[in-house]
């Protein structure tokens, strides 16, 4: 059981529901049970998750007797975890493109082929997304891997950088200022909007980096502009 | 409405693009989940002051100016106005007001120079700005638009009436102080003021702060306390109006385009009235915090 350890409004129409801290599937299928509930009610306008944490945003300012209500009814559905009916996606990266590859080698005392041996053997479960539109907060990198983020980011990172920051993984989606570690590249749209929904992968969803080699890339990268590419998944 | 009306594409050219402009509404809720920001205008009062001033429908996109000089070719007439941050305002060389409707015909030029205070100036027409929606929204973000800023030689479409004369102009506003003069900004508590030491949560009440450099629709710098070394955070939820502290001890209100998630702790959450207020002070302005209790 993963239960609710504190509900905070912040307003009288918004409320911080919080599990513990950690990066948990557990949390996150308690999170995705308790959302599944909110289509059933109206007066909800909006929710928004971190790894743990759900935010909820209503229409109009709730009562303090309409506030107690609901905390009741968040102790009551947080209780059971929703099973995730979830894919693994497959996600090509070059790691030959990572510009930072080698020197995070060096930084951690390991090869390169342990680098992307460790990145590349693990799924990675998506929590949510933020920062960028399409970016992925994915759990599950090998604690190996671990780096602090960069203390000079980089002024402009291109999109599909593949990095590492912290206990975190993911892609860049569009060219952005950032502080992560740049090991590899993918070929992928990570967000496009001349498709609904511009993402593939949902909240829940499995991810897998596959490497390929530079030719792989500049192949698929000419079938993903030509909109040939179809994404694969589990 | 008013009478026989002919809708026909009317557009406006940019033969001066100034700074920070973009067409802007009021902005795309419902994306979020996707890490899409919600966009929309900065200084969302004046925004919808233009688009009801006008009897356009709410939300209306607008074209959001930035402190810099603008200069506008209608090559089709409508009507217009302007409201937001005080500046030099002409048609054809003769000078207009905030907050009036004035007609524009086929041909005329609209001038924009001067900015004297506010940071964000809002242009309305008639019927709102017809350019692309993506999402939902006519509001330019990056990544979701195709364009982000004005650039010069642009052309920006919007739906031309005739005859114009059915138009009656009987909206306007008596010139008032802009809505921005006070120097206090109410927030509610964040949901990680908890973790700050007493001493702070005391400061964050009772000191001014600075407005630090930069007009970014992404977040406006709070400056004036101490470095910090509050515990590092898993990332969470934020929305415009949060307000961030980083380890340097600078404070940033993140506004409309900023990211949905953020770790750094949220220590304080401005009203939308506030984040308004905030979006058109200028840098080096002195800022106090009022807490909102529930």
């Amino acid at each position: 059981m993963y239960p609710i350890i504190e509900k905070n409004w912040i307003h009288p129409a918004l409320v911080e529901l919080r599990w513990e801290s950690r990066i948990d599937y557990g949390i996150l299928k308690t999170q995705q049970a308790l959302i599944h509930q909110f289509h059933k009610i109206e007066g909800i306008k909006e929710v928004r998750t971190g790894f743990h944490t759900v935010m909820v945003v209503f229409e109009k300012y709730q009562s303090p007797q309409e506030r107690l209500a609901w905390d009741e009814f968040f102790n009551q559905s947080s209780i059971q975890m929703k099973e995730i009916e979830s894919k693994e996606w497959k996600i090509p990266v070059c790691y030959e493109l990572g510009k930072e590859l080698e020197q995070l080698a060096e930084m951690k005392g390991l090869s390169v082929s342990e680098i992307i041996e460790f990145h590349s053997k693990s799924s990675y479960r998506l929590h949510f997304y933020g920062f960028l539109p399409g970016f992925m907060y994915l759990g599950g990198l090998d604690k190996r891997l671990y780096t602090d983020r960069k203390s000079i980011p980089d002024h402009l990172v291109e999109a599909g950088s593949v990095g590492i920051g912290g206990a975190q993984t993911g892609i860049y989606t569009l060219p952005s200022p950032g502080g992560w570690h740049i090991i590899g590249k993918t070929p992928l749209n990570l967000f496009d909007i001349q498709k609904s929904p511009p993402v593939h992968p949902s909240i829940g969803d499995s991810i897998r980096f596959i490497p390929i080699d530079k030719e792989a890339f500049e192949y698929l990268k000419q079938e993903v502009i030509e909109q040939r590419y179809e994404w694969e998944h589990e | 409405m008013n009478g026989n009306m002919n809708k026909i594409k009317g557009s406006v050219e940019i033969i001066q693009a100034g700074l920070h402009c973009s067409i802007q509404d009021h902005g795309r809720k419902g994306y979020s989940s996707w890490g899409v920001p919600y966009s929309g205008a900065m200084d969302s009062y004046s925004f919808q002051l233009a688009n009801r001033l006008l009897g356009n429908v709410v939300g209306s996109a607008c074209l959001e100016i930035g402190p810099a000089p603008l200069q506008l070719l209608f090559h089709a007439p409508t009507i217009v106005v302007t409201t937001g941050a005080e500046a030099t305002l002409s048609i054809d060389d003769k000078s207009i007001r905030h907050a009036i409707p004035f007609a524009i015909a086929a041909g005329s030029m609209l001038k924009i120079s001067r900015f004297t205070d506010g940071n964000w100036l809002y242009l309305a027409v008639k019927g709102g700005f017809q350019t692309p929606k993506y999402l939902e929204s006519y509001s330019w973000s990056k990544g979701i638009s195709s364009t982000i800023h004005l650039k010069k030689g642009m052309m920006l479409d919007f739906n031309t009436f005739y005859p114009l004369e059915t138009f009656k102009i009987t909206a306007s506003l008596k010139i008032q102080p802009p809505h921005w003069i006070a120097s206090e900004l109410s927030a509610y508590r964040g949901a990680d003021w908890k973790l700050l030491p007493f001493e702070i949560q005391k400061k964050l009440q009772e000191q001014f702060f600075e407005l630090g450099s930069g007009i970014d629709r992404m977040g406006y710098e709070l400056l004036g306390l101490e470095p910090q070394t509050l515990p590092q955070l898993l990332t969470a939820p934020v929305f415009p109006g949060t307000i961030q502290l980083t380890p340097s001890g600078k404070m940033i209100a993140l506004m409309r385009e900023a990211q949905v998630t953020g770790g750094y702790p949220r220590i304080l959450q401005l009203t939308e009235e506030s984040i308004n207020n905030l979006s058109q002070k200028f840098v080096g302005s002195k800022i106090r915090i009022r807490l909102l209790n529930d």
